[in-house]
């Protein structure tokens, strides 16, 4: 008897017997018969009765040949049906027919050859349905293991492969799957599908890139080498994508992978000779750093992107995965699950030190400035949050001791320490608004704190530093806010990424070893860390003495070559001692340091090291904490100076002159340390004057006498001239010093702006002045000439000599003296250095500047020389910019403080001393000086035409001059409005006042027009345009009174002496306005090419301090005349100027905005010579002067035809009603003020002024008159304030100033 | 013996038809004797080519006993093979017989194969596949025979419909399968032929 099974066996064999048997005989199928037998292939049939499904596919195995052909044929026919056409098939077959093929294909593999290419034709329909359906089965069949289909149809393979790049998402998406699929079954598929996968890397959809991101990835942890080196690069290029998820899956990824191929397999570096480049990366493979090598920079530069969530991560893989990391871990956090290869090895001793040879590693492999700098901002990162969560720590210790003893509530006894998390909050911001994060203050648990304590500290290993953070993240209940918050500011704050052991182990590295290759990126990774982690260095800064005892100086013992630094690592090394030094505990350590450096000094070679050299020798001179040290310092630096200012060495044919002329500049320099509080400064001056005065008059002897007065090389001239320029400002800033001290008054650096210093005006005063003259001698003549005589020397050095020069200049400014006596010709020179054409010189000068702006609060008229960089180069732009408002935003404070101390000041002196003090320090102040300078800015336009392309560059150009002001000014504003005074300083300038130097120079009312125009966009509110109620005084070295006592009639009558120049400045007008548009719209121009200097020689402008006739050698102080009075004569002559006045024309008339100027046919054509438009109003030769005349003419009835009026309407002024005041600031001013009209009336929107062209053409009916007529009707004065309305009713002008 | 075969043979089955067990007891019996005769119709007992257009008898066909019907199917299965290659019946009657064939291995898609008639129906089941007389309607078909395709269709409808999942050689002891599937056919061969 069979048993149950075996008889079942046998129906499944009959049946396979009966079904083979019949297809045989029928040498075919028929299309019914097929599908009888497919139904069982069907998944749901399949899942009901495999046994049938079993016995199909047996069958079908069997009598293949026999089916293949029509089963071909009915699959190809219903898939052509897909799109919905009627066919003759079993419609429960067409309706699963993509998982009968998958089912066929396991069942009849062989058939795959014939149906994939009917299948890889769906992929061409347009619907996108039937392509997605059509690529998930091809997806399945490329992947399956049961045949080859990738092998066997590589063409359809291919066309497979394209849908990567398919519109549809969904498709898109399949395919990455599949790739993911086929890249684990088939590896050496990759070479097939990287090339159309990479593409997907920038797919638009993000979960596609994720995925793709990932799929890489994911095959490259165990076939590194499988992926190109370009794919590495593309994926690396996704560290920048717009979205954080994708962002993270590269940076993880990658991090990883530099971990598991690249960390792991480095060598100690205590353990390595560093003889060579690569020593610490011997074991690593070449193909794997070729593809990972910059790994550790695409993560920095992550740095960048501004969200916390992408710094953490940033910090996270820089700690835990690009430096060496041990500790094992189960995937709590993304950058943190590397339960892989790396932290499966066996635990090794001192990760520290190989996190020490990987900071070296990683260090080594930035190559960019931006590389470099990222990883600084890190650092810097990290140690103010260091530091602020150290203020919060010992706040919060104070606040608790305090509440025992008082029994205050909570709110009342931590409010440092609440306030201290507020700052800790605005460093990292917290997304969750509602984390209730101020609990943390009240916390019971010691156990929080003395782990926040660890956060502090600098001495935690990595794992001992990761235990805490997740002991922490534990006791604060880890799904928490709070906890999570804290496990950020642990990661931000820890010794994760640097601890005083791995400096340890740098440092004795460097005392150990054969330093060649790596000594320059060690003594830049310790000058680095030095600057923005010196706490890393607390106590183990004697072993950079150590190390100096070793390195320096340069012995012939073998054991000090072999560590001698070299000349350029020193420099770089000074740096770090700069930063360190304070943490050198052992003062007899600082003194044998002072030793060493001294001995090294001796032995400088090159200008540069030795000037570093001395800065910092200087540095320890005055901030050595121990009075006794410092004094041996002190002493020891005395000495030195002695010996290399005798005669016998301080001598022009010493090969070391240059050096010694440079050492000795650095150390009679004032450092920017001094300024750091009062105690300093004293100890410096103090210092200085100990080493100088023995040996001034050799100094000054040698420079004047031996170096400047003879035949020298220009190189020995140069240092002498900074030297020269050191010994005179270090004198005039000791004094300063000194005289603050005596009069026991708070220290400020504002000192270059206190007048109650009485400077002893005998004290090397010849010097001087002989200084200031050579200097600007030097800086008139382009180098040519020093100290009366001709430079012979080749253009590059005269150019270095003007350089150092202007520099030296710029190193006065902080001097009180050098402000009260330099001339308005000086001030201008000095503004032309700043505009030569030699990039170079303007970064090396505006690197001056800003160093003397960051320190020291100079006179605001040197304010203005930032402004002159506004169409420099982005980044010298941004420099300038930067600097701007940084010295800008310090002045506003003193003067806030100074007007502060006005209000509570009761003595008659001091408030007198106060209100000048508030004046001069009021940074509004900076606005004449800068419109004076403009106008004699050699790319001043000339302010008639402006059709050339060089003529609309220049006003765009004038325009961000006087931008960069305007924004630096509201950049330091917090509520309060500046416009009124800005306003009524700009209306003074037009109305009454002109160039005290040069009367006709029109060029300064044009620049004041142009930031007239530019400052009426700030206007936001009524309040903007309140007239100021006090005085503004103008500086009365540049500006004078028009001695009419209205400048516009001056300028009336120069403008009517050019014919036509009524539409000429209205050509003006719109020039102003497209240039302020185009500022606007325009991004960052590039490079601009800056304009010849401002000498007149190659303007043809009149420059005050030229050697013609109007040069002025009148002194710019005082700064301010005291116009109050004039004020108030100024105004009662106003209002009665105003009562009598006539009614006259007005500039009503304007040139619609859409209307384009005529471009020349040729070569611009001007009718004004290119200069100022003082110029342009001389301009008298009869033969271009009728051209224009004609052209204006042109325009004229150009104009009159588009506006659809007559010339005359426009031309005549008599006719030109007043504007009417139609913005709400301008009704709110003149509701406030009824006898007062608003100042400028452009305020208004300029459409309204087009549109009041129209609506006068049409309307106003007057006869016509000729062309003379009109420039005779409209004045000047209308012409220059054109847009300026007049009363409706009245038709009388009303006045520029009303106030 | 031969007296015995010779009342199967010569018997009129037609007169049996009214009677359920008589007939029942014969087509057992003829059933017997007729996987005796060898596969050659020449050498086929006497009154073997009489009997054969009997066996057909709409009667017995439609016989509304399943169990004459069943073992009128067997002695039919096993007339073919003794004709083979040729056929014992015309095209019409030869597809009344295939259609009594299917509806009875219909069966087996609820019947055990080793109940009684599961083990009848298995029998019929295997002479079609061992005989190959299931080609039968296939050559019809090709031949033009009207509702010869219909009939195919059905043959593997239903051949398709009897399997059920513990038929498979791969089911839960699909590991014994192999080895014991040729000796699981052998022992029905033995069995139905002993």
């Amino acid at each position: 008897m069979p048993s149950l099974l075996l008889t079942g066996v046998a129906v499944f064999k009959y049946a396979v017997d009966i079904l083979s048997g019949c297809i045989e005989e029928n040498k075919g199928l028929s299309e019914g018969l097929l599908d009888i037998l497919l139904l069982p292939l069907l998944p749901a049939a399949k899942t009901e009765n495999s046994a049938a499904y079993k016995v199909v596919a047996t069958v079908l195995r069997a009598c293949a040949d026999a089916v293949q052909p029509m089963l071909c044929k009915v699959i190809g026919e219903m898939l052509c049906c897909t799109d919905g056409a009627e066919h003759s098939h079993n419609l429960e077959i067409s309706e699963e027919l993509y998982p009968l093929i998958y089912e066929l294909h396991r069942v009849l593999p062989q058939s795959m050859r014939d149906i994939l290419p009917l299948l890889t034709q769906q992929l061409k329909m347009e619907e996108a349905d039937i392509r997605t359906k059509a690529t998930l089965l091809l997806g399945k069949l490329y992947t399956s293991k049961v045949v080859d289909c990738v092998s066997e149809n590589p063409k359809e393979f291919k066309e497979f492969l394209g849908r990567l790049n398919d519109q549809y998402a969904l498709i898109r998406k399949e395919m990455v799957d599949v790739c993911v699929s086929l890249l684990k079954e088939q590896p050496n598929m990759v070479s097939v599908i990287e090339e159309h996968l990479v593409k997907r890397l920038r797919d638009s959809e993000e979960d596609i890139r994720i995925k793709t991101v990932t799929v890489l990835l994911s095959f490259a942890a165990d076939n590194l080498r499988g992926l190109q080196i370009d794919t590495y690069e593309q994926i690396a290029s996704r560290a920048v994508d717009k979205k954080f998820e994708v962002r993270k899956a590269v940076l993880v990824g990658l991090s990883k992978l530099y971990s598991r191929h690249v960390v792991a397999h480095l060598s100690p570096l205590d353990k390595v000779r560093l003889s060579d480049a690569d020593s610490l990366a011997l074991h690593v493979d070449r193909d794997v750093l070729k593809r990972l090598q910059d790994v550790p920079a695409m993560v920095i530069k992550s740095w960048g992107f501004p969200d916390t969530v992408t710094k953490h991560l940033v910090v996270q893989l820089l700690q835990e995965q690009l430096l060496y990391c041990l500790k094992k871990r189960n995937g709590a956090n993304g950058a943190s699950t590397d339960s892989e290869a790396a932290s499966e090895e066996e635990e090794k001793p001192d990760s520290s030190a190989l996190r020490a040879s990987a900071l070296v590693y990683l260090y080594s492999s930035l190559q960019s400035k931006e590389e470099f700098d990222g990883l600084t901002a890190i650092l810097s990162f990290k140690r103010r949050v260091n530091e602020d969560l150290a203020d919060f720590l010992s706040n919060r210790a104070t606040d608790v001791g305090r509440g025992r003893t008082s029994g205050a509530s909570d709110d009342d006894q931590f409010g440092n320490t609440k306030a201290s998390l507020q700052k800790l909050l605005q460093l990292i911001p917290l997304t969750d608004k509602k984390a209730g994060l101020e609990r943390i203050v009240s916390n019971k648990d010691k156990a929080i704190y003395r782990l926040l304590d660890a956060a502090v500290g600098t001495s935690d290993t990595i794992e001992e530093a990761l235990a805490h953070r997740d002991d922490l993240v534990k006791r604060l209940d880890s799904k928490t806010v709070l906890a999570e918050y804290f496990h950020i500011v642990y990661d931000f704050s820890g010794p994760l990424l640097c601890n005083s052991t791995m400096l340890e182990h740098i440092f004795d590295a460097m005392i150990a070893l054969d330093l060649k290759d790596y000594q320059s990126t060690l003594c830049d990774l310790l000058t680095m860390l030095a600057q923005v982690q010196p706490k890393l260095f607390h106590g183990i800064g004697g072993k950079l003495v150590d190390w100096l005892e070793l390195a320096v100086p340069l012995s012939q013992s073998e054991k000090s070559k072999k560590h001698g630094l070299r000349a350029r690592n020193m420099e770089k090394f000074t740096v770090t001692i700069l930063h360190i030094s304070k943490h050198i505990d052992d003062s007899s350590k600082l003194v044998a340091l002072t030793k060493q450096l001294l001995s090294h000094l001796k032995e400088a070679s090159t200008p540069s090291a030795g000037s570093k050299l001395a800065e910092v020798l200087l540095h320890l001179s005055i901030t050595t904490p121990a009075e006794t040290s410092r004094s041996n310092i002190q002493d020891l630096m005395t000495r030195f100076v002695k010996d290399i200012c005798k005669r016998d060495t301080l001598n022009v044919k010493n090969s070391r002159i240059t050096t010694l002329l440079s050492t000795l500049a650095s150390l009679f320099t004032v450092p920017s340390s001094a300024y750091l509080n009062m105690e300093v400064g004293r100890i410096c001056a103090k210092s200085l004057m100990q080493s100088l005065t023995p040996v001034r008059g050799n100094v000054m002897q040698f420079i004047l006498h031996d170096v400047l007065a003879k035949d020298t090389e220009i190189e020995t001239k140069i240092h002498a001239m900074m030297l020269f320029t050191a010994v005179v400002a270090s004198e005039e800033e000791c004094k300063q010093i000194q005289e603050m001290d005596d009069l026991k008054d708070r220290f400020s650096p504002t000192a270059a702006l206190q007048p109650r210093l009485s400077i002893n005006p005998a004290m090397g005063s010849a010097e001087y002045d002989g200084l200031v003259n050579m200097l600007f001698e030097v800086i008139e003549t382009n180098g040519a000439k020093l100290n009366g005589q001709d430079v012979d020397a080749s253009s590059d050095e005269q150019n270095e000599l003007f350089t150092q020069a202007a520099t030296c200049v710029i190193l006065l400014m902080k001097t009180k003296k050098f402000a009260d006596t330099i001339e308005v010709s000086q001030w201008t020179e000095l503004a032309n250095a700043f505009v030569v054409d030699n990039q170079e010189t303007r970064r090396r000068l505006l690197s001056a500047l800003t160093a003397v702006l960051s320190i020291h609060s100079v006179h605001p008229r040197f304010l203005c020389y930032p402004c002159l960089f506004a169409n420099d180069t982005s980044e010298i732009s941004d420099q300038a910019q930067s600097a701007l408002v940084f010295a800008i935003r310090r002045l506003r404070r003193t003067h806030d403080e100074i007007e502060t101390k006005l209000l509570t000041a009761e003595d008659t002196d001091a408030r007198s001393r106060y209100e000048t003090m508030a004046s001069n320090t009021m940074p509004e102040k900076i606005l004449p000086y800068l419109l004076y300078l403009l106008s004699y800015h050699p790319n001043f336009p000339s302010s008639v035409k402006t059709e050339t392309e060089s003529d609309k560059k220049a006003m765009r150009q004038l325009v961000k001059c006087v931008r960069s002001l305007f924004d630096a000014l509201q950049a330091t504003l917090r509520k309060e409005s500046n416009l009124p005074f800005l306003f009524k300083q700009i209306n003074q300038i037009c109305q009454s006042y002109v160039d005290r130097i040069d009367e006709s120079n029109i060029g300064l009312h044009f620049v004041t027009r142009l930031a007239s125009k530019i400052l009426q966009e700030q206007i936001r509110t009524s309040d903007n345009v309140q007239a100021f109620p006090g005085p503004v005084p103008l500086p009365s070295e540049l500006y004078k009174r028009s001695k009419a006592g209205d400048a516009q009639k001056a300028l009336e009558r120069t403008v009517e002496m050019v014919t036509g120049a009524v539409d000429a400045l209205e050509e003006t007008d719109l020039a102003i306005r497209q240039a302020i548009q185009a500022g606007k719209s325009r991004a960052r121009a590039p490079a601009a090419t800056m304009a010849a200097p401002l000498s007149p020689v190659a303007t043809g402008k009149a420059s005050p301090g030229s050697s013609s006739k109007k040069r002025s050698k009148k002194s710019l102080s005082p700064l301010f005349e005291d116009e109050g009075d004039e004020e108030e004569e100024d105004y009662k002559d106003k209002k009665r100027r105003k009562i009598a006045s006539k009614p006259r024309s007005s500039p009503t008339v304007k040139v619609d905005r859409s209307k384009k100027v005529a471009e020349p046919a040729e070569a611009p054509t001007r009718a004004l010579p290119r200069r100022s438009a003082k110029v342009a109003v001389k301009y008298a030769e009869a033969e271009e002067s009728d051209r224009e005349a004609e052209q204006w003419n042109e325009e004229a009835g150009r104009q009159h035809r588009r506006s659809g009026g007559s010339s005359r309407d426009r031309l005549s002024g008599e006719r030109a009603r007043p504007q009417q005041v139609t913005s709400s600031a301008r009704r709110s001013t003149t509701a406030s003020s009824p006898d007062v009209s608003p100042v400028l009336s452009p305020i208004r929107p300029q459409e309204e002024e087009e549109e009041e062209v129209d609506i006068f053409a049409e309307s106003l009916a007057v006869p016509r008159r000729n062309r003379s007529d009109a420039s005779e009707s409209r004045s000047a004065f209308d012409v220059l304030v054109g847009d300026i309305g007049k009363d409706d009713s009245t038709n009388k002008v009303r006045p520029i100033v009303t106030y | 013996m031969v007296k015995e075969a010779k009342t199967v043979f010569d018997t009129n089955v037609t007169s049996l038809v009214g009677k359920k067990t008589e007939l029942a007891n014969y087509l057992k019996s003829l059933y017997g004797e007729l996987v005796k005769v060898e596969q050659d119709v020449d050498t086929a007992p006497k009154g073997f080519a009489t009997l054969v257009p009997q066996l057909i008898n709409a009667k017995i066909l439609e016989n509304p006993d399943k169990e004459i019907r069943l073992s009128a199917g067997m002695c039919m299965c096993e007339v073919l093979r003794i004709y083979v290659p040729d056929s014992p019946w015309g095209n019409e009657d030869m597809l009344r017989v295939f259609m009594l064939f299917i509806a009875l291995i219909r069966g087996l898609e609820t019947q055990n194969v080793t109940s009684p008639m599961g083990e009848k129906m298995l029998l019929i089941l295997k002479s079609l596949a061992e005989v190959q007389s299931c080609r039968v309607p296939v050559i019809m078909a090709e031949s033009g025979v009207p509702r010869a395709d219909d009939v195919m269709d059905e043959l593997f409808r239903t051949v398709i419909q009897i399997i059920r999942p513990d038929h498979s050689p791969e089911g839960k002891h699909g590991s014994y399968c192999p080895r014991c599937c040729s000796r699981a056919l052998q022992c029905s061969n033995t069995r139905w032929t002993s």
